[in-house]
């Protein structure tokens, strides 16, 4: 069972001049079979954290880590733009991040790419697909190595709304079939209220606002009262901060 | 019904039998050599025939320069001269190029200097090496080194800093090993670069080695090329000068052209023209 | 509190978006100053040093280069050379860049003159310049203007590609956008083609002139007009390598000068509305 573990985090980019505050003392925790999503506005360190989480940047202070029974884990992690390599083919671009290049693991990428419904796409080069296709090969990416928790970085938001839709139906069903532990970064709130157990709001500055729980039942409706209900809570919540910052 | 209805645009006039045949692009590439040798054998003969000779004159040299093997002779000297002058180039150039794009404080180092290297006229390379070694091979040799230098070390350097970030953070978020990630992320991305380090290196070192040929031997094309003037070749000059022009289309559109489909098959469009050069700063 | 004065002041660091993270390592002037002094004073020491080893005249040292440098600007023909190429260059290079400009937008809006030209300015961007320069001054030397046409030959193919390009960038969404307000085409023109194609024409410039001086000092070289070609022919004659090498720099001087003070200035002033971090 993976748990994240975020306590008293701190990142700062030195800048020309001053100095850049991304998170500043952020702490939570998060294990097993659960959707935390981690929303707030442009600028409040949110790709940081996961990056962080990642072990692409380090933290100026605090810890930040995944781990599994006690050792680190194994983390898949979708980006915002799909991240492929364009001079290697579908498939290459999955056994990639794969230990090594083994049968076994080349069948088990291809049974991914076919989840997300790209099984005659294996031997394509990425600038032949579709935005929503590449985005579907980063996410079969991250499965594919059967991490034990997903970290997603707005992984929707440059796509069209009904491609979104269909995707994030997808990344439900797998979510639920394979119990990962997912940590979701979005700034948008119907998304993560759709999909989320949890959600965690960082407020400019990198500040940690609030940590709250949704228990609605799956599939969420967004034409759903409680849904929609859910919804405007988070938003209100986001209209204080914004009073806050201007 | 005529497609032009459906577009709702003016009718464009239904093009001739004659504008079918003769405009269209593949038959201009044939038209532009033909019209440019028409006028050649029109205003040859309104000036004296020993400065300007006639195509015909310059036709028969070239066949003269083929037959006695003249013309294999001074390439292959030259193009020996480029390949063992180029391959120094790149080796060094890859090195410091590397150095230069991973290292700020070595890029800070070298930066000008890559800088009149660019400048540097080729002209006065030329002289030099033949003031410090004479006539012989060091002279040329040197020269093509130094005129493909700055070629490899700026593109090779510029296509570090092109690796993607992204793409390198998201290796690292997969630890994926760092062989691996040479072969399949780093190499990939430099190989445009490295391409135009061949091609504009290759193209300047050539450009190079004609013209310290000229002072600094007594083989070569440039060599030739120059005594053949001297001697008042006049039909032989323009006749090489033609072979030049026919190698330069050879080795862009057979060569480069090939190789860069070849290398670069996974892009969109299949853009069939080369790899962008990255902005020199000349 | 410092950190919302950050974000409204320091815009360009964005730390949430795709492509994040603080502004990529590309070298900073002002901290890596010592490394580029110490660049030159290596380079200028090494100098020194070889020459302070082999004969005087194989490697003169950097102090006597300045020296006849000083010697040639004081030569009575100095001036007389000096203003000789130039008016080769202003004149060639002119010629050159209407040309090259209206071949390249013939080119770019036309695939039947792009492949017209084309196989000419190919073979003429990779042609030595040595063979340009003895064909013309053959045919043109006894005229005088054997310098000119070397220019124009071989320095309007590097306008032209870089036009053609310029043309090809031409913003299609903002020329659909234009007519469907039905602007006039020569407001079109005026705030929509030359913008887009003025960088493209500064590239033009920068590299025809790159080639355009070169060119010139080799014809003058061969042709034996007047200009510094000859100056330098004189020198490499009398194996004075000292006086080669000062023409060099002035030749190179006066490039790079052209290059950084005349061309990047005006680029600058044309380009405000860009932002920085593309300049």
């Amino acid at each position: 069972m993976a748990t994240v573990t975020v306590s008293d985090l701190r990142k700062v980019f030195p800048g020309e001049g001053r100095d850049v505050v991304a998170l500043d003392g952020v702490s939570f925790d998060a294990s097993g079979h659960t959707f935390v999503s981690v929303v707030g506005p442009s600028g409040c360190g949110k790709s940081t954290l996961l990056n962080i989480l990642a072990g692409v940047e380090p933290p100026s202070s605090g810890r930040a880590d995944i781990t599994e029974n006690g050792s680190r884990a194994r983390v898949g992690y979708v980006f915002q733009a799909p991240r492929l390599l364009p001079w290697r083919s579908v498939m290459d671009n999955m056994l990639f991040v794969q230990p090594e290049r083994t049968d076994e693991l080349e069948a088990r990428a291809a049974r991914y790419l076919d989840m997300v419904g790209l099984a005659e796409y294996h031997e394509a080069w990425p600038a032949q697909l579709s935005g929503g296709m590449q985005q579907r090969v980063g996410i079969a990416r991250a499965f594919a190595i059967e991490p034990d928790a997903l970290l997603m970085d707005e992984p929707f938001s440059h796509l069209d709304a009904i491609t979104a839709r269909g995707l994030r139906r997808e990344l439900h069903s797998m979510w639920t079939e394979t119990k990962k532990t997912v940590l979701f970064v979005t700034h948008d709130v119907g998304e993560a209220v759709e999909l989320s157990d949890r959600i965690v709001i960082l407020a400019k500055g990198g500040k940690l606002r609030k940590d709250l729980g949704v228990e609605l039942p799956f599939p969420r409706d967004p034409a759903d009262d409680r849904v929609a209900l859910m919804k405007a809570e988070v938003l209100r919540e986001f209209e204080e901060l914004d009073l806050i910052a201007t | 019904m005529d497609t032009a209805v459906r577009s709702g645009r003016t009718a464009r006039p239904r093009r001739s039998w004659f504008e079918r045949t003769f405009i269209t692009p593949r038959a201009a590439r044939i038209t532009a050599p033909v019209l440019f040798l028409a006028a050649w054998q029109l205003i040859a003969p309104m000036i004296p025939s020993a400065i300007l000779p006639m195509p015909a004159e310059v036709a028969e040299a070239m066949w003269e320069q083929l037959r006695d093997g003249t013309l294999v002779e001074a390439f292959s000297v030259s193009l020996l001269r480029l390949a063992i002058g180029f391959s120094m180039a790149l080796v060094v150039g890859s090195v410091v190029g590397l150095a230069m794009g991973l290292s700020p404080r070595i890029e800070a180092m070298l930066h000008d200097f890559v800088v009149v290297g660019l400048t540097f006229p080729y002209l006065i390379w030329g002289l030099l090496v033949a003031m410090w070694f004479g006539y012989g091979w060091i002279g040329p040799v040197l020269v093509v080194f130094i005129a493909g230098l700055p070629y490899v070390i700026l593109n090779m350097s510029e296509g570090v800093h092109d690796v993607s970030k992204e793409l390198r953070d998201m290796a690292a978020a997969y630890e994926v090993p760092r062989d691996r990630e040479l072969r399949h992320l780093v190499i990939p991305s430099l190989s445009p670069f490295f391409f135009a380090s061949l091609r504009y290196g290759l193209a300047n070192g050539w450009k190079g080695l004609i013209l310290a040929e000229v002072f600094a031997s007594t083989s070569g094309a440039g060599w030739h090329i120059t005594s053949m003037r001297d001697y008042g070749d006049f039909a032989g000059v323009v006749g090489f000068a033609i072979y030049f022009a026919l190698f330069s289309i050879v080795v862009e559109r057979l060569v480069f052209g090939r190789l860069s489909r070849r290398v670069f098959r996974w892009r969109p469009s299949l853009a069939r023209e080369m790899a962008e050069p990255p902005e020199l700063t000349i | 509190m410092a950190t919302q004065d950050v974000e409204a002041a320091a815009p360009p660091v964005r730390i949430d978006t795709e492509g994040d993270g603080p502004a990529p390592e590309r070298p900073r002037r002002r901290r890596y100053l010592l490394w580029r002094i110490a660049g030159y004073v290596l380079f200028i020491g090494a100098w020194a040093l070889v020459s302070s080893l082999t004969e005087p005249y194989i490697l003169p040292s950097p102090l006597e280069v300045l020296r006849e440098m000083g010697e040639v600007v004081r030569r009575d023909d100095f001036w007389i050379n000096v203003s000789a190429t130039l008016r080769h260059l202003a004149i060639g290079f002119t010629i050159a860049f209407v040309l090259g400009t209206t071949i390249g937008i013939a080119m770019g809006r036309s695939a039947y003159w792009d492949a017209f030209f084309r196989d000419y300015v190919m073979l003429t961007l990779t042609t030595p310049g040595l063979v340009f320069a003895l064909i013309c001054v053959m045919i043109f030397g006894l005229l005088g203007i054997g310098p000119i046409v070397a220019i124009v030959l071989t320095s309007f193919p590097h306008i032209t590609v870089n036009v053609v390009e310029g043309v090809r960038a031409i913003p299609r969404d903002l020329m659909d956008m234009a007519s469907a307000y039905g602007v006039d085409r020569r407001t079109r023109i005026r705030h929509i083609v030359l913008p887009a194609i003025a960088p493209f024409l500064f590239t033009a410039i920068r590299y025809g002139f790159a080639i355009a001086w070169k060119i010139t000092a080799l014809t003058e070289l061969f042709g034996q007009t007047d200009g510094v070609g000859i100056q330098i022919r004189v020198e490499f004659l009398f194996f004075d390598i000292a006086g080669v090498l000062a023409w060099a720099f002035f030749l190179v001087g006066f490039a790079l000068v052209m290059e950084r003070f005349v061309l990047q200035r005006l680029e600058r002033r044309f380009f405000r509305w860009r932002p920085k971090a593309f300049a």
